[in-house]
């Protein structure tokens, strides 16, 4: 049954909470197009201590900025259709051998993006801080899937065994 | 569960980045998608899968993150409070802040009025903002501290699932073993 899949939860889960915020982002300036110039800065503000929002990196709808810039558009675009699409997510990336070169691979882009900009030897475009964004947000559901799965779950206490550890090193 | 061996890696990484989080200037780095909050609960996991005994794994990574998020939202908010008190104990800023109220032309009336009287008190402004702004601040560092936690757990974990490490000393027990034989008969 498909509603009982741990997995198939934790999608709905991610998309739920990722479709959410990427609502709010378009939100803010269509409100602020509509007239409900409150209500947009608040949705603007909610966003501010996680982004720069800098207008023009960031797209525009109706005239108003979205309420967050390109690269973390990219990023939640990415979780949520990672999330939608996330049977089509070769496992191999995922599998406990890989991951940790997939999240490296899916990491790298974005940092030399931002690195190379900053030191001033390439001028990263929308499109450049969009796709590194889509990456690393893709990567970030492909983890987050499974970590919810178990999250999720109601805790199975005879598999959390307490370890009793001698002489502990904090 | 080792709930007791997450909170010490949760503090330890909470408290860094709720500093982090709070200071002037080095804030700023909050801004590229929170880098802070997504580095502590990095950070959080490595210290935490240094020293467990079993393998971690991605939602313990997630549990981790989350109560990291929360430890470094309310550090940084606790840390923010006196240079919000500051800022808004200085009546010129209310007072510029209660002018752009009046000025915002899609408020309710009763909106602008309970705006009005907040900004009127610097105490009770700072309560309202400090209430808010925090609660606001913890959720976000909470959500994005638990991608970092399965971040860190995909990226520092190899030991497989259920995988416990050789090096834990055996539990220390009092009394003979089980599994000894029973001492033959005397003849």
């Amino acid at each position: 049954m498909r509603l009982s899949n741990p997995i198939f939860k934790a999608r709905v889960f991610v998309i739920l909470l990722s479709g959410l915020g990427f609502l709010m982002v378009l939100g803010a300036p269509s409100l602020a197009a509509g007239g409900h110039f409150f209500l947009s800065a608040l949705v603007y503000t909610v966003f501010s201590p996680i982004c720069h929002q800098m207008p023009e990196r960031s797209f525009e709808l109706l005239g108003f900025p979205w309420a967050v810039c390109h690269r973390c558009c990219g990023i939640y675009l990415g979780v949520l259709l990672a999330a939608v699409f996330y049977t089509a997510i070769p496992r191999r990336l995922t599998s406990h051998e890989m991951r940790r070169y997939w999240v490296a691979a899916a990491t790298a882009p974005l940092l030399m993006d931002v690195g190379l900009t900053a030191a001033g030897v390439w001028n990263n475009a929308p499109l450049s801080r969009l796709c590194t964004g889509f990456l690393f947000g893709s990567m970030l559901s492909s983890l987050l899937v499974p970590a919810f799965s178990e999250f999720l779950q109601p805790w199975n206490l005879s598999r959390c065994r307490t370890t009793e550890i001698q002489g502990g090193a904090w | 569960m080792n709930q007791g061996g997450m909170l010490k890696p949760a503090l330890i990484a909470g408290v860094l980045l709720g500093i982090l989080s709070a200071l002037p200037l080095i804030q700023w780095v909050n801004s590229c998608c929170c880098a802070w909050v997504i580095g502590g609960g990095i950070f959080a996991a490595y210290l935490y899968v240094r020293e467990s005994a079993e393998a971690v794994t991605l939602g313990r990574g997630l549990a981790l993150g989350l109560l990291t998020g929360v430890i470094g939202g309310i550090v940084s908010v606790l840390m923010s409070l006196p240079l919000l008190y500051i800022s808004f104990a200085n009546t010129k800023v209310l007072e510029e802040l209660s002018k752009s109220v009046e000025h915002v032309p899609d408020l309710s009336p009763q909106v602008r009025e309970t705006l009005q009287h907040l900004l009127s008190d610097p105490l009770r402004s700072l309560s309202f903002f400090a209430t808010i702004g925090g609660a606001m601040v913890t959720v976000m560092s909470a959500i994005f501290a638990m991608a970092g936690g399965a971040i860190g757990v995909a990226l520092f974990e190899k030991r497989k699932p259920g995988q416990i490490s050789a090096e834990t000393p055996p539990a220390t027990t009092s009394g003979p073993p089980p599994e000894l034989p029973p001492p033959p008969p005397l003849q």
